[in-house]
């Protein structure tokens, strides 16, 4: 499987023959990412998500007896590039040697004629490629491609990726695509401005334009929709099914999960499947059987006595089968407990994103998050949160501005558990009560609201604005999700698992140097003092850092022994839920966030967790209250 | 960029503004061709059409100055949740919002269905839905068919 090549140099493109490169260029949400695994014959994932269409994905493919290498660029509506990733496809498009397939979906054909508009405005050969046509025969928006190819001038191919069909003439067309001119009339003072560009700097049309869009916003809407209106002449009156029109079991379910009232218990029955799913079934059923009974039963005891038998006690025994060993706690973590986990969730998150609920989703969270100086769309990464914060953490690259980017790291540090962590977390608190669960609750949702609410007003910049394109409801497929399940299952594997290979090193080293207990009696000021907690809860504090259900773990076995009183569990578990999620997660906050901002959120979560705890113990203290009694 | 509500004159600033020793705080602009005076934006005209449109039911949260010279022109806020639209213009200060806007196809002389007002706005148009925040709704002037 091969997912995000980097783009290879011009000089080192050998196999494909010095051939002319084939661009992907489409709309999002066009199914261009299965296009290109049906070209290509290799499988990528399929939607946005770090890794896949945020990087650029190449690959061979053969048109006739050419082997030519094909790139999938991230979807864009237009060409004036607002991101990187939309600068990069510019920059692909500027360096003249390659051919173009303009994908967008049949239904709306008008945005893709938009887009190929500006193709042709670089100059470059291209094709145009209208997918998704078997859902736009079932809605009655069919195009007559034979007649836009003869208006347009080049071939245009109806697809259907889902379906399969058309691939083969799609290849066939490919390999002979057409240079037209298909010029919008921007009006005499743009074209006097475009002329005197390209005079003066000898760039294409399609640059100068680009420019003066950077340079001038004003001209860059008059020229968006001069655009508009010839895309219009083009389609000659084709293309207007309203999608109001059409009104089938999935428009009314569409419509049903972004309604005021009905709209949430939607969202309250899909989190409720969802618990059931992966919290029950994944955190519950498979972690018991693989870690019960496939690793301690099995795994573990091979493992040790290989080791005992290969190199006998001493330091490579402890550092592989101890109690701090690789094996031993590392791959029996990172496999056992929580890739079970981990596949659950993503198997639930996989149906929720094809069927097309997460833009609806978003719909319905987007006043609470506005509030929190983001927007719906932070609703992708928040709800990945509670699969795994790590992976989460990853996709805030999909958000557009650095406040979104910066505040959702923020919140999923502090307070989004991952299934793992929750899975032990829902363990505490059952003999706590209702009550118990509220004050849980109530301290874990009103910091996260708080600090998001503090964090839009003191983190600088501008949210971005809530313009969201709600797709159709489809059925998912269940061979796409599996793809994509596998996909992220083995990102886990490469990204997260040499992570807490370093993370119990880390804990090894620390433990023979005798640091873990110094560490401790460092911090039992803090947690007795402060939190009115037994010493040994330290411990799992420390852990926690590692792994924050380590932690939770470790506070689970105290409650169960009977050292710790109904109060002291709740303020427990509310420092070790708005702790640190793990160092897996600490490292990649200070990858993509930079060191400088990575250490000061962490900092800042480590202060405000203790601080929640301290105002907790203190005011259960001052109000005499009596949890679980 | 201010539109001149009486001759649709789009101008810069308020040129007026640069003389006048009442201009500190003054939310009233000039048109430099018409002289047709008119509110830019002011903290008590804001409240006040919020007020007034509020009393009014199916109005504009445009100042009422504005609508006066404009017909039958309304804000999407105003329009009813089900009923179908025709986009007059679009006020907007931010041209990256107006460019976005019109690469998804929303540019004046667009039919759209308000599908719903909340708990977003969700504008149907060819085959696209589309949400949108009800600031920027608010930034999208329509008439009524």
């Amino acid at each position: 499987m091969s997912i995000a090549d980097p783009i290879p140099e011009p000089a080192a493109v050998e196999t494909a023959s010095q051939s002319r490169k084939l661009l992907l260029v489409g709309n999002p949400n066009v199914g261009k990412s299965l296009l290109f695994t049906r070209l290509t014959k290799r499988y990528v994932t399929v939607s946005n998500y770090p890794g896949t269409t945020v990087e650029l994905t190449s690959a061979e493919t053969r048109l006739g007896d050419e082997r030519r290498e094909v790139i999938d660029t991230p979807g864009t509506n237009d060409l004036v590039p607002r991101s990187d990733e939309e600068r990069v496809t510019r920059d692909l498009l500027l360096q003249g040697d390659a051919d173009v397939i303009v994908v967008g979906d049949m239904s709306n054909a008008r945005r893709a004629l938009m887009l190929a508009i500006q193709v042709s405005e670089y100059g470059l050969p291209f094709i145009l490629c209208l997918n998704m046509a078997d859902e736009a025969r079932r809605h009655g928006s069919e195009i007559d491609v034979s007649a836009l190819a003869q208006r347009i001038g080049v071939p245009v191919v109806a697809t259907s990726a889902l379906r399969g069909w058309n691939i083969e003439r799609l290849k066939r067309e490919a390999a002979r695509p057409r240079h037209v001119a298909l010029e919008a009339n921007y009006g005499d003072l743009i074209e006097h401005q475009i002329a005197q560009l390209q005079q003066a700097t000898n760039v294409s049309r399609g640059m100068a334009l680009a420019q003066l869009i950077e340079a001038d916003g004003n001209a860059g809407y008059a020229i968006a929709r001069a655009r508009h209106a010839a895309a219009e002449r083009l389609l000659n009156g084709q293309a207007h099914v309203v999608r109001s029109a059409q009104r089938g079991w999935r428009e009314w379910l569409g419509d049903l999960a972004m309604h005021r009232v009905w709209g949430h218990a939607i969202v309250a029955a899909v989190l409720f499947i969802g618990y059931l799913f992966v919290g029950r079934f994944g955190a519950g059923v498979l972690v018991d059987f693989l870690e019960e009974t496939v690793f301690e039963q099995h795994v573990n005891v091979w493992a040790t006595r290989a080791v005992d038998f290969v190199f006998g006690a001493g330091f490579i025994h402890d550092l592989l089968v101890g109690p701090y060993g690789v094996i031993t706690m590392a791959l029996t973590y990172a496999i056992a407990i929580v890739l079970p986990v981990v596949i659950t969730f993503f198997i639930f998150f996989g149906v929720l994103e094809d069927s097309g609920y997460l833009p609806r989703l978003a719909v319905m969270l987007h006043r609470a998050f506005k509030r929190m100086g983001l927007n719906g769309k932070a609703v992708l990464p928040m709800v990945l949160g509670l699969g795994c914060d790590t992976m989460a953490t990853l996709t805030t690259r999909i958000l557009e501005t650095k406040k979104e980017r910066v505040i959702v790291t923020i919140l999923l540090a502090l307070g989004v558990p991952c299934s793992a962590q929750l899975g032990v977390i829902m363990a505490m608190l059952a003999p706590l009560g209702w009550q118990g669960t509220a004050v849980w609750l109530g301290i874990t949702l009103g910091t996260i609201f708080l600090v998001g609410y503090l964090a839009a007003k003191l983190v600088k910049g501008e949210p971005a604005d809530f313009i969201l394109e709600i797709p159709p409801i489809r059925t998912p497929k269940l061979s796409n999700i599996l793809i994509k399940v596998s996909a992220r299952a083995e990102w886990y594997l490469k990204e997260a698992v040499p992570l807490f290979v370093v993370g119990t090193l880390l804990l090894y080293l620390l433990d023979a140097a005798n640091l873990l207990v110094r560490l401790q009696t460092l911090l039992s000021p803090l947690v007795v003092g402060a939190l009115g907690l037994p010493a040994e809860a330290s411990n799992a504090f420390v852990v926690g850092f590692l792994r924050r259900d380590y932690g939770a773990a470790g506070l689970f076995a105290m409650e169960r022994a009977g050292h710790l009183t109904a109060n002291q569990t709740v303020v427990a578990l509310v420092v070790i839920t708005l702790f640190i999620p793990c160092i897996a997660n600490f490292f990649v906050m200070l990858k993509e966030r930079g060191t400088r901002a990575g250490l000061a959120i962490a900092g800042f979560i480590l202060v405000s967790s203790f601080a929640a705890g301290w105002l907790l113990r203190i005011a259960l203290d001052v109000f005499g209250v009596r949890l679980g009694a | 960029m201010i539109e001149c509500p009486l001759c649709s004159l789009e101008f810069e600033e308020a040129t007026c503004h640069a003389s006048c020793p009442l201009a500190r705080g003054c939310a009233m602009v000039r048109c430099p061709r018409c002289n047709y005076e008119f509110v830019k934006e002011g903290f008590v005209s804001r409240m006040l059409s919020v007020i007034l449109s509020r009393g009014e039911g199916s109005q504009s949260t445009q100042p009422e100055i504005l609508r006066s010279a404009q017909d039958d022109t309304m804000t999407l806020l105003n329009a009813e949740a089900g009923s179908t639209v025709t986009v007059a213009r679009i006020v907007c200060d931010s041209t990256h919002r107006l460019q976005r806007l019109a690469s998804l196809g929303i540019v004046p002389g667009v039919k759209l269905r308000v599908a719903s007002k909340r708990p977003t706005f969700v504008l149907e148009f060819d085959y696209t839905s589309l949400a949108i925040d009800a600031d920027v709704a608010g930034e999208i002037d329509v008439t009524g068919s």
